[in-house]
């Protein structure tokens, strides 16, 4: 039962960081990672052929901070709408703190005027511990099936 | 021949926006362009480092295989059976002694000679191909290749000049900067697929007039662009460039005394409240190349390739045409096998700013877009490039376009329009 309330907890976590970047609420989103934290985006092509590159990485909690900044202040994107569907979400190790968790994920994107269109999608592989009585996320390491992105890759995933 | 388009009378200060669109232009560009005589950069030695191995890469539209014969021979074969044109290999990179198609068994060696031919007498007697059938001409297609510092180049055209002829004597230099022989290690690859023309990507890279007004990370964060030492070097044919610039590194330990108002008041993104980073640390460079430390370069070989030394990143992109309205841009990083870990990590640092999510080429993608959605719709158009004058000349000045239409008049050549 412990277990079932862990992830349980877990998947409100996924649910609620979903929500916050469809809802852009960045400085949301930010509160659910740890004061010592990283967040990257890889491709699978990458991460096959053992290359560290990642499309995007903040090893501290300072560059995600920088690049939510970025993202609402100094970036110019074409506006759109983002739905993120999480799904499968799994303690792959626990219930002993750091959490190893993963989870699915599609992204859809809507444009003013187009149909929506999916966006990208891929596998969350995460790092997630307890703060403050509170879960988050250690690291959030995003890995996408494809290696072709269309278009940008303006916002976190 | 009928002209495709009838080119603005003004001459290299117009780009009609035809060129972008119309598939009739296209469909010469792949042949006159991309199957004429130029060297297309199709990866580094480093990606193919051991006999037998290959990866997949294109040649304008063209899929090709990149393959390593032996420790001095890499070949660039059509990635399409000859018997029926199946598309061969469909793995990115892998290792093997031979392509087999899938289809009927045909299989081809690492040079792309015709070797297995299942049946080749037929069943019992009966069938197979003739005793004249000559597997020595039925290979796969195989492109012409030169290497240079461990970058390799392949054309369809047996008449391209020499690397260093194509290039140029001051793009060579700027290209050997950073390919300067010592051998490569690869840190990755982005792609991502943009609804637009290549040339728009070309043009943009050629453009340091932009960057101080598009790309704002660098001004919100206190980095100033517009007044940077700025040099733009053409080779003499227009086709490839070199931009030259100030790094945004020197600029920021100068920002605050040197912001000149008359400047600021023409920038909409400029911010007297500058933000300042949580993490500044993403903008430490580690020195390399002691002989010119404080500038990076931007670097762009006709016809659809660029090299960035930027930050400590180094990386070579392509814009890769897919029909007149779709590109797929594929970028590799790279440092070199010498590099410290320290090293490393700063080029996987500064990665942030190129590719998809890139805090400053992420501007970029959406104006080509946007750029794309005003020419397609209005073919009658035209671009007008009179920043920095109407000449192809080198400038030492960051608002021009000089580099653009040096472009356009090496295209022009090459299309006869």
């Amino acid at each position: 039962m412990t277990h079932l309330n862990l992830l349980f907890e877990v998947q409100a976590l996924y649910t609620e960081c979903a929500a916050a970047l469809d809802e852009g609420e960045f400085e949301r989103w930010l509160g659910y990672f740890a004061s010592e934290c990283s967040y990257s985006i890889h491709t699978k092509e990458n991460i096959d052929r053992g290359w560290p590159i990642a499309l995007m990485s903040c090893t501290n909690r300072g560059m995600l901070i920088d690049r939510v900044a970025a993202v609402l202040k100094s970036s110019f994107i074409i506006a759109r709408v983002q739905r993120r569907i999480v799904s499968g979400v799994r303690l792959r190790e626990g219930p002993e703190f750091p959490l190893r968790t993963q989870a699915s994920f599609a992204v859809f994107e809507t444009f003013t005027g187009e149909p929506s269109t999916l966006f990208v999608v891929g596998r969350f592989d995460d790092v997630v511990c307890r703060e403050d009585g509170v879960l988050k996320f250690a690291q959030r390491r995003c890995v996408l099936d494809s290696s072709i992105v269309p278009n940008s890759l303006p916002y976190p995933l | 021949m009928h002209k495709l388009v009838t080119w603005p009378s003004e001459g290299l200060t117009r780009v009609p926006h035809s060129v972008y669109a119309d598939p009739a232009i296209y469909e010469q560009e792949q042949i006159r362009i991309f199957r004429g005589r130029s060297w297309n950069f199709v990866g580094l030695l480093a990606e193919v480092p051991r006999p037998g191995d290959f990866v997949r890469a294109y040649v304008g539209e063209t899929p090709v295989i990149v393959a390593r014969e032996s420790e001095s021979q890499v070949n660039v074969l059509v990635n399409r059976c000859p018997h029926k044109g199946v598309q061969l290999c469909q793995e990115w990179a892998g290792h093997t002694k031979t392509f087999a198609c899938p289809y009927h068994q045909w299989s081809f060696d690492l040079n792309g000679s015709l070797r297995g031919l299942p049946f080749r007498r037929g069943v019992d007697g009966a069938g197979g191909f003739s005793a004249e059938f000559d597997c020595g001409s039925h290979g796969l297609d195989r492109l012409h290749v030169t290497t240079h510092n461990g970058a390799i180049f392949a054309s369809f055209s047996a008449d391209t000049p020499d690397f260093a002829r194509y290039l140029g004597p001051a793009n060579l230099m700027y290209f050997e900067r950073v390919f300067d022989g010592r051998p490569l290690r690869v840190l990755g690859k982005m792609r991502h697929r943009v609804a637009t023309n290549w040339k728009t990507l070309v043009e943009n890279f050629k453009d340091p007039y932009h960057a101080t007004l598009l790309h704002v990370f660098f001004a919100t964060f206190g980095i100033w662009r517009a007044g940077q030492r700025t040099e733009v070097r053409i080779d003499e044919s227009g086709g490839s460039s070199t931009l030259v610039q100030q790094s945004p590194v020197v600029l920021q330990k100068a920002r605050a005394d040197e912001i000149r108002s008359d400047i600021a008041d023409q920038m909409k993104v400029f911010r007297q409240d500058f933000l300042s980073l949580a993490e500044p640390s993403i903008l430490k460079v580690l020195r390399e190349f002691p002989e010119d430390e404080d500038t990076v370069t931007m670097q762009t070989l006709w016809p659809n390739c660029a090299v960035h030394q930027n930050l400590n990143s180094l990386g070579v992109r392509l814009a890769l045409p897919r029909g007149p309205h779709m590109i797929e841009i594929h970028w590799t990083f790279f440092g070199y096998e010498t590099d410290t870990p320290e090293m490393t990590e700063r080029r996987l640092l500064h990665a942030n700013f190129f590719g998809p999510a890139g805090l400053v080429t992420g501007d970029d993608i959406e104006i080509w877009q946007l750029n794309q959605r005003g020419v397609a719709t209005t073919p009658s158009g035209v671009a007008r490039l009179e920043a920095g004058g109407s000449g192809t000349e080198d400038a030492d000045f960051v608002i021009t376009e000089t580099a653009v239409r040096a472009f356009y008049k090496h295209y022009r050549k090459i299309m006869e329009l």
